[in-house]
């Protein structure tokens, strides 16, 4: 019996030190303070969106195109599953896909696009000016590359990163093409706490 | 007794070697494949596995589809979180081996699609290899593997 009551204890305080470590940000963290770049671009059906409007949610913001056969689908099917976990809480949270290919990319075709993953997703687009200024605030890069003998005639390479803006309006953290969609979630979560 | 004889000596080898014949030299099957949805006019992915239960290597050299453009295209990250998307010429597919074609890393892209594709729904897609020619299969239609 003292061996299972030893056992118990020891059990017991690694629980509770288990408890007390402070949350571990599975994202790339930025520092502590650094406000997120207020910008204005233009939803689908052609309101504005100001970013500094969102004061109090969540932003989760990607930059990718409509094209795009396989990145871009991949992370707003993420995107999809973390704001269906996130249950009730989903109007706290915006996930916002901005565009790197306005040339192509009509405001109709993204707005499709986007709704087709999650009706409350949204399209920002912009003149190829107020997109770049939004590229350089967050280290976006973006580039057309051709693809010869493709009918796809060129693709967009560009930053495949997820970056979060927190409810006080700073920068927090982004997340790597590929990070899993619990991750960010559990991220959020802890966040809306 | 002479019948006995005959059919452990010669018609039960020849069962044996029926049941271990040879296989092919390619034997090429595609499992799991689903596709992205996506409208009409727009562009989707396709992904599955191949698998090559024969003695020799393959090489896929084109796709084909009657409702899109089909090309095969790889995601490859570049530097700093930059994605960017190659075409390829050809895919090797060793003997004994599957390859996978899988979200963020090998796909068929379908480029134009004349209809949408619709979750739930299925659409056929046509793989040519060198040696084994062509390999039909359905692709089902769904957002996630």
């Amino acid at each position: 019996m003292p061996g299972k009551m030893r056992l118990l204890f020891w059990l017991g305080l690694a629980l509770l030190l288990a408890a007390c470590q402070p949350y571990k940000f599975k994202g790339t963290e930025y520092p502590e303070g650094i406000s997120a770049e207020d910008f204005t671009l233009t939803m689908t059906e052609g309101r504005p969106f100001r970013l500094s409007d969102q004061r109090g949610k969540i932003v989760l913001m990607f930059f990718g195109f409509t094209s795009c056969p396989d990145v871009c689908p991949t992370t707003l099917a993420e995107a999809k599953r973390i704001m269906e976990g996130l249950g009730d809480e989903t109007e706290n949270v915006r996930f916002v896909f901005i565009t790197v290919d306005p040339e192509r990319d009509t405001p109709e075709q993204l707005g499709q696009y986007v709704s087709n993953f999650h009706s409350e997703n949204i399209g920002l687009t912009g003149t190829p000016e107020e997109l770049q200024t939004v590229f350089d605030a967050y280290g976006i890069y973006a580039a057309k590359v051709p693809l010869e003998g493709s009918a796809a005639g060129y693709t967009m390479e560009h930053t495949a990163r997820v970056f979060l803006v927190d409810q006080d309006g700073r920068l927090r953290l982004s997340y790597a093409f590929g990070t899993p969609d619990e991750d960010i979630l559990q991220d959020v979560q802890y966040l809306l706490r | 007794m002479a019948h006995k004889k005959l059919l452990v000596y010669f018609v039960f080898p020849m069962l044996l070697a029926a049941c271990t014949s040879s296989p092919p030299h390619t034997r090429i099957s595609v499992n799991n494949a689903w596709v992205r949805p996506a409208e009409a006019g727009q562009n989707s992915a396709v992904y599955f596995q191949i698998v090559n239960e024969g003695r020799m290597g393959d090489v896929l050299v084109s796709a084909s589809s009657s409702i899109a453009t089909a090309e095969m295209h790889e995601s490859v990250e570049r530097e700093n979180g930059v994605m960017g998307m190659s075409p390829l010429s050809s895919v090797d597919v060793p003997a004994q081996s599957e390859v996978e074609f899988k979200a963020g890393g090998m796909h068929i892209m379908l480029i134009n699609l004349t209809q949408p594709l619709t979750a739930g729904n299925s659409i056929p897609l046509t793989l040519h290899f060198e040696h084994g020619g062509k390999v039909v299969f359905e692709a089902e239609v769904r957002s996630l593997p």
